[in-house]
């Protein structure tokens, strides 16, 4: 029997059932949407982390005054300063760009509006240090950061608050009642690990410490981070035990005790936030396989009342010369007919909602050749494998038996 | 009687043919120890009580099962020792079934159902559909070839089943009760149709209970409890020539 006959026996089969098809494959259907969505919901967060992690400075390091994610002691003394910035600036090989940081809050006024995000007082490397882009405007440059000149950068968050969609650049804002004039705004970053990062300003560290910080006076020289990039031909990790070894010995401590400081690596930051959204894919992934090999039972059902139903029509095709292999590829191409549509409507049903996610969570629509492969590959397999019990039954039947039976 | 025919040819031998069902317990003697041969072009009908080995006989003859002892051969081939391809092969090329309840495939139009012996033929590039066209319109239903099952009489149907026997013009036609579902103005109208089949040179073998119907052929088998009892010939009704 040639294959387009079998196709043509096999689409007659399914329409004289039409219900009972559907039915049957809903389970395949939904099992390959959701394939075709946790990968492109995969693939688009991945491409959205890559993102993130270009924005948060790939190859950057922080100096921080206490170790990430411990809530270490934090007291009157000067943990971080400007000496330390100049020390690891002039002592430790392969560092390109390296920033003070000096973070505080404070209530920004723009006519009506009022927002209160977080400031962070830089020196102008900042930009180079983690790669800053700018949807519009400029960042500040050396000489202003020397000045103190009252120029402001906002982020995404802040500008849209403030201004909500008009132009911010050259408007000036009151902060903390120092008049500031807006010169960029910087492109979003989104959500990382539940958290804004969009939802701070920067502005130079030297007009952060005369005008904003509270006890700048009492701490002149203090800071609240360090940024530093490593330069591409430099190892990152020994650079961060130099660093880290410059650190502890003006502060005199030793490695392994209660440090105040420590020096990390944000993209581990992402990586680590991010790391929910790898086993919850990972996880999805496997519940889908798992709805695709329950809907392949549903189909190897189907299809076992189906070669009953039509025995007699068996052993009548054996009678009229039909080869026991005829009559396994007839139901054979049944069932993988019958899973090959439903991987087609699952496939354009996934696509509808990876969209809709897509839309929603703000990332693109990326459809690999990985997913799709996945997809079409999942769903005949599932043909083959259920669909084989069946017809195999179906061509192994005694045509004798077979044409008594009604 | 003497003649000078054609030379005689054996289409169908069977030497000492057994079949036995194996039940466990007990051992069912279906046929036993039967020896005959049918030559090219014979019409032979076969009767005998229910239960004495007809239909039995007749799956063997058609390559639909194989028997437990004893040799088989059909157009010189050997079925005994055939392969199931080989035997799928004997049965599309050579061998056309006519069952007592039609068979037709229900959801399948007359010409659908008449295509479907050519859908397992090993030939290629047959012009399926009008083939079928034709068998259907050698024996009457031109009009009538897309219509299902359901749309027509039982004697139109064991028409169509006929135009599908013969739908790869195979040299033996075996009939099991082929009549055994149709009235008496049926039957004659089948039976005309079966005696103008071995008019044209076909092999016909037909098992029948109704003596009637036997007398359409021109040799008639007689079995009982599984055993060859009776071979006579005898002269056939005459039927006018197509
Ligand atoms: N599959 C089987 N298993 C066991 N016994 C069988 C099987 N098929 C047939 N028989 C037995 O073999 C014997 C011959 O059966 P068969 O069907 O050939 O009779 P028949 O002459 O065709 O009868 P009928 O005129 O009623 O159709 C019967 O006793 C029957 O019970
Ligand atoms: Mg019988």
């Amino acid at each position: 029997m040639r294959l387009i006959d079998c196709l043509k026996e096999a689409a007659s089969a399914l329409r004289q059932n039409k219900l009972r098809s559907g039915l049957t494959a809903i389970g395949v259907i939904i099992g390959v949407a959701g394939i075709i969505a946790i990968g492109a919901a995969e693939e688009g967060g991945n491409k959205k982390i890559e993102e993130q992690m270009t924005a948060m400075g790939a190859g950057a390091l922080i100096v921080t005054r206490n170790k990430v994610g411990s809530e270490g002691p934090r007291g009157p003394v000067v943990v971080l300063a400007d000496e330390d910035e100049k020390a690891i600036r002039e002592q430790v090989p392969g560092i390109e760009f390296i920033t003070r940081e000096l973070d505080g809050n404070v209530t920004i006024v723009a006519g009506n509006a009022s927002w209160t995000p977080e400031y962070w007082g830089v020196d102008a490397a900042y930009a180079d240090v983690f790669d800053v882009r700018l949807a519009e405007g400029r960042f500040f440059d050396e000489a202003e950061v020397r000045s103190g000149a009252k120029v402001i950068v906002l982020g995404a968050t802040v500008a849209k608050k403030l201004f909500s969609g008009e132009s911010p650049i050259d408007k000036t804002v009151r902060m903390g009642g120092v008049p500031m004039r807006i010169i960029g705004v910087r492109t979003t970053l989104g959500f990382v690990g539940g958290q804004d990062y969009d939802n701070h300003v920067f502005v130079p560290i030297t007009t952060a410490r005369s005008r904003l910080a509270h006890d700048a006076a009492a701490n002149p020289h203090q800071l609240s981070l360090i940024d530093m990039k490593i330069a591409p031909w430099a190892d990152r990790d020994v650079a961060k035990e130099a660093v880290l070894a410059l650190l502890r010995e003006r502060k005199h401590s030793r490695a392994g005790e209660q440090e105040k400081f420590d020096v990390f690596d944000p993209t581990q930051y992402v990586e680590l936030m991010n790391a929910t959204h790898g086993t919850l894919g990972w996880l999805l992934g496997v519940t889908a396989l798992i709805l695709v090999a329950v809907g392949g039972v549903g189909i190897m059902n189907i299809m076992l009342v189906s070669v009953a139903e039509r025995t007699h029509e068996i052993g009548l095709r054996i009678a009229l010369g039909a080869r026991k292999r005829d009559i396994l590829a007839q139901f054979l191409i049944e069932a993988v007919l019958l899973c090959a549509v439903a991987g087609a409507v699952g496939f354009a049903l996934g696509v509808a909602c990876s969209y809709a996610v897509a839309q929603a969570a703000g990332w693109p629509l990326i459809l690999s050749g990985r997913t799709v492969a996945m997809a079409l590959l999942v769903s005949a397999a599932v043909g083959i494998l259920f669909g084989f019990l069946p017809a195999r039954r179906a061509a192994n039947l005694d045509p004798i038996d077979a044409l008594r039976r009604e | 009687m003497n003649l000078p025919g054609p030379i005689l040819q054996p289409m169908i031998e069977c030497a000492a043919l057994t079949r036995t069902y194996d039940l466990g317990a007990e051992r069912v003697h279906a046929l036993r120890d039967v020896t005959f041969t049918v030559n090219r072009g014979e019409f032979v009908a076969i009767m005998g009580p229910s239960g004495s080995g007809k239909s039995t006989l007749l799956n063997l003859l058609g390559a639909l099962d194989r028997p437990t002892s004893g040799d088989l051969v059909v157009d010189g081939q050997s079925v005994a020792r055939m392969s199931g391809d080989d035997l799928a092969r004997l049965r599309n090329r050579e061998i056309g079934f006519v069952f007592q309840q039609f068979n037709l495939l229900p959801r399948m139009s007359a010409l659908e159902n008449v295509m479907l012996p050519l859908t397992y033929s090993p030939l290629r590039g047959l012009d399926r559909p009008a083939i079928a066209r034709a068998r259907l319109e050698e024996i009457g239903l031109g009009a009538r070839i897309h219509h299902r099952p359901n749309q027509l009489s039982g004697g139109q149907q064991q028409r169509v089943a006929i135009a599908r026997a013969l739908a790869n013009s195979p040299n033996i036609i075996l009939a099991d009760e082929p009549t055994g579902a149709l009235d008496t103005h049926m039957t004659a109208e089948i039976m005309a149709l079966f005696s103008r089949l071995h008019q044209k040179g076909l092999t016909v073998v037909v098992i029948t209970h109704e003596p009637e119907v036997a007398a359409y052929a021109e040799r008639l088998l007689t079995f009982r409890d599984g055993e060859l009892v009776k071979d006579v010939c005898q002269a056939p009704i005459a039927v006018n020539g197509a």
